[in-house]
């Protein structure tokens, strides 16, 4: 029996070495695409399973392939899109689509009734949808005629329209894209953009040629996945990218817009559409207090955190919505933070003694649940908080736990205070108010940022208010709120992008959910 | 003057076939002891993972669809066994696991054998890659060193060796990107595309255990060069080079052999924190990604493949060197 020998071990092994490095070098690196116009934007994540009825994709790159029946563009203002026109009957019960005609999926298939009714049947009539008020009011989907269908409802629906905006579940999949039990296949739509290669190092776009509206100036769309924010930074600095930014694509802290900035890099901002707020835990004693909420909105330094902490990149805030948000209501004043009177709040609320107050024996200890993963820059918030409460007497510890965690814990009320984004646009005004705050509605994931019965009736009365009298609706609900220091909004965070030279020209779309695309050139 | 070979040396010795007898029951035996570390690692990878805190079955249900109540949820742990009894839980998984089924990852349904496999590729780079730069720096430094010792390049060398230990990957790894891709633009910041880009990654990884290695290298040679068969070589008039490079190599490298080996796991380890930063797509950055998102198969797979991947590396590294080394070899036949 022969042995290897120390001699043919170590050449082996070098030889072998040497040949894998040479297979391995035969990887093909990114094409070459020299004379085409090509965009390379990055994504923290892969796109991922596209399929428009699952909740796993990238909103931003479902939203290039799939069109809606509407388009939401800013301050709310619906657009037609596959729907050329609609009818809205008078007491709001059925929306009638008139479908745009000579559009047609990226595979050839026809959009008409037929297709769109196929849609619409794999989620609205499901109970995994209910969240959406146009699933769970639903009545029946009627096919007119050939180009049009009309969606009926059990009871007056004023969010249908903003609800048809969405990306997810409510756009259109080409029925052929799916296997014979009608499960997802792949990711065909009418979209601008359609998939040319798909993989966990990233996604690449190219213009559908078939598109019914304005054709993409870009000749390939790269999406390339960077999960690290400072190696975005460096990317986008060397130019192996062009542009950074949205909060669900590649975020932009505001620390890195100011390194940004200072490298000679363009960024752009645009006022936010959501809110960043403290929300009191309603089911435990301590703040079931007006007086104790009074006290602890007083004691928030909302100049200082958008300054300092956010860089500029926010506006102090005491309002639910931003303006940009429909319906958002009058503007309130932002409160000095004013630490006498909320010391003196808290000892009307029976809150006394030095150091750390105490009610009946019992310290003011409150424990604020922050989770980088769910909501960015809750630590740093967390701890400014934490010094402007014990100023006076309150002892607020920090629970820092992550996504899975906060996801168990809010919707069970396992916390005393937490951080909450709004939902922004398209969703607003309805979702927030509808699913965060409305306590007949069970809480989700994201838990509830305040209920209480009294503002119920409120909150039925502006989701349900007929067109006309919508301000004042959603107005009544505001003033409740913020009249019973029932929430602590804190500031509305601007949207960042970042861009180099290659692009001439750049506009923020109107929703995260979008890729900045429309008025971009090269 | 040139002597020819006896013919006889052509064929194995006799004494050949002991030792690659006595070599068999060795590895046997090694073999067996990392199977049953292997099953130690499963049940440490199962429950370590498993008794992360939060509610995975709210993750899971957030994922498939719209807003998600407690009743969903309850629906969803029932569904995937969350609720089972952790024994029960990990028989069902190492049961699947022989099967060569890792199950699906909780957060895009792919199945996680088929991600590990087209995830395996930027992951061995990083290892040949790290490794190749550890030997490079680590041999070439201790070298330096020991050609000169306690010279001026000794000290350059110490120092640096020092100070790159010092020094935590993420930074070293920023620091690369922005010199040779933002300042210079020699070299991608990102991206698995081509040798070009698995420099900086590989130094990345590289260079701290090629530090370690270089004062590993250094010591053995020092303690290499004062044994009784250098003095020899001394007085036959032979020069200090000549001497490391014939006789005191051959010597160190079962000990350098060893300590790659350990840095394997090392750069392994690494991988988790480099590939992102890269934006590789490799097995370390699935784990990464799937940590955040409590994607329990998807942790466990890797957790498990690591452990093994460690557990298999130390075998070989103990069996090579008990080929190269022939002083273990005798240890092995006696």
């Amino acid at each position: 029996m022969n042995v290897i020998t120390r001699r043919t071990l170590l050449g082996g092994t070098a030889a072998l070495g040497g040949l894998t490095a040479l297979g391995l070098g035969n990887i093909p690196a990114f094409a070459d695409e020299a004379g085409k116009k090509v965009l390379r934007l990055p994504l923290a994540r892969a796109a991922g399973n596209l399929d428009p009825q699952r909740y796993v994709g990238i909103f931003a790159v479902q939203e290039l392939i799939f069109d809606p029946l509407v388009q939401y563009t800013r301050g709310g203002v619906i657009e037609p899109a596959l729907a050329e026109s609609w009818d809205i009957a008078e007491d709001e019960t059925s929306v009638t689509f008139h479908l745009r005609p000579d559009v047609s999926f990226s595979d050839g298939e026809k959009w008409n009734a037929e297709s769109m009714v196929w849609n619409l049947e794999r989620w609205l009539p499901k109970a995994d949808y209910n969240w959406l008020h146009v699933s769970n009011n639903l009545d029946r989907i009627e096919t007119v005629d050939d180009m049009t269908v009309a969606i009926h409802f059990t009871k007056p629906t004023p969010t249908a329209l903003t609800e048809f905006t969405y990306v997810r579940p409510v756009r259109f999949l080409s029925p052929k894209a799916v296997d014979a039990d009608g499960a997802y296949v792949k990711p065909i739509g009418t979209g601008p953009w359609k998939i040319e290669s798909d993989a966990p190092e990233g996604t690449e776009l190219v213009p559908n040629e078939t598109y019914w509206g304005n054709r993409p100036e870009l000749d390939k769309l790269s999406l390339v996945v960077i999960p690290d924010a400072r190696s975005r930074m460096s990317a986008l600095q060397a130019g192996d990218i062009d542009a950074m930014g949205g909060a669900f694509i590649a975020p932009v802290a505001p620390q890195e817009a100011t390194t940004l900035k200072a490298n000679g890099i363009t960024v752009v901002t645009d006022t936010g559409t959501d809110t960043m707020l403290l929300g009191f835990n309603p089911r435990i004693e301590t703040f079931k207090d007006v007086k104790v909420r009074h006290a602890f909105n007083l004691l928030i330094d909302r100049e200082g955190i958008a300054s300092v902490l956010m860089k500029g990149y926010a506006t102090p805030t005491m309002n639910l919505y931003p303006e940009v948000i429909a319906y958002s209501g009058t503007r309130y004043d932002v409160p000095k933070r004013d630490v006498e009177q909320a010391r003196q709040l808290l000892e009307e609320a029976g809150w006394t003694g030095d150091g750390i107050r105490t009610r009946d024996g019992k310290p003011l200890k409150v424990e604020l649940v922050v989770s980088e993963d769910a909501v960015p820059n809750s630590r740093a918030l967390g701890e400014v908080l934490q010094a402007g409460f014990s100023e006076a007497g309150i002892d607020l510890s920090l629970r820092n736990v992550d996504h899975a965690a906060r996801h168990g814990d809010i919707p069970q009320f396992k916390y005393d205070l937490s951080l909450f984004v709004t939902n922004g646009a398209p969703y607003d005004p309805y979702n927030t108010l509808g699913l965060m705050i409305l306590s007949t509605i069970q809480p989700g994931t994201d838990g509830k940022i305040f209920e209480d019965t009294e503002v119920d009736p409120l909150i039925e009365a502006a989701l349900n208010a007929p067109e006309g009298a919508r301000d004042e609706a959603f107005q009544a609900v505001f003033d409740w709120l913020h009249d019973n220091w029932a929430i602590a909004p804190l500031y509305h965070a601007q949207r960042i992008w970042a861009h180099n030279d290659r692009i001439k020209a750049f506009e923020i779309p109107a929703t995260e959910y979008e890729m900045p695309l429309k008025g971009l050139s090269l | 003057m040139i002597v020819p070979r006896p013919a006889a040396s052509r064929a194995p010795p006799a004494f050949m076939s002991k030792v690659s007898h006595q070599m068999l029951k060795v590895a046997i035996n090694r073999g067996m002891s990392a199977a049953v570390l292997i099953v130690i690692a499963s049940v440490f990878s199962f429950i370590i993972i498993a008794a992360f805190p939060g509610n995975v079955a709210a993750l899971i249900a957030e994922l498939r669809g719209g807003f998600v109540s407690h009743e969903v949820v309850e629906k969803v742990a029932e569904e995937y066994g969350l609720n089972d009894p952790l024994p029960v839980r990990y028989l069902a998984w190492v049961g699947d696991v022989l099967q060569g089924d890792f199950g699906h990852s909780l957060r895009t349904g792919e199945e996680v054998a088929a991600a590990l496999g087209k995830r395996f590729e930027p992951t061995l780079v990083l290892i040949l890659g790290g490794t190749a730069v550890t030997l490079v720096v680590g041999v070439t430094l201790g070298f330096l060193g020991a050609m000169w010792p306690n010279g001026t390049v000794d000290r350059i060398v110490r120092t640096v060796a020092v100070v790159s230990v010092s020094i935590p990957k993420f930074f070293l790894a920023a620091m690369l990107i922005l010199s040779f891709g933002v300042m210079m633009n020699l070299l991608p910041t990102f991206g698995f595309r081509g040798p070009l880009s698995w420099i900086l990654p590989s130094i990345a990884v590289g260079l701290v255990p090629g530090a370690l290695l270089s004062r590993i290298a250094r010591v053995a040679l020092e303690e290499t060069m004062s044994r009784p068969y250098v003095v020899t070589a001394r007085s036959k008039g032979f020069g200090r080079q000549r001497i490391i490079f014939r006789d005191a190599l051959p010597n160190i490298v079962p000990v350098c052999l060893t300590a790659v080996g350990m840095n394997i796991a090392f750069i392994t380890q690494s991988s988790l924190i480099i590939e992102p930063i890269f934006s590789w797509q490799g097995v370390g950055a699935y784990f990464v990604e799937a940590a955040r998102f409590r994607d329990l198969p998807v942790l466990q797979s890797c957790l498990l493949l690591f452990s093994v991947f460690f557990i298999i590396v130390n075998l070989m590294v103990d069996l090579v060197v008990m080929m190269v080394d022939p002083l273990q070899r005798r240890a092995a036949r006696a």
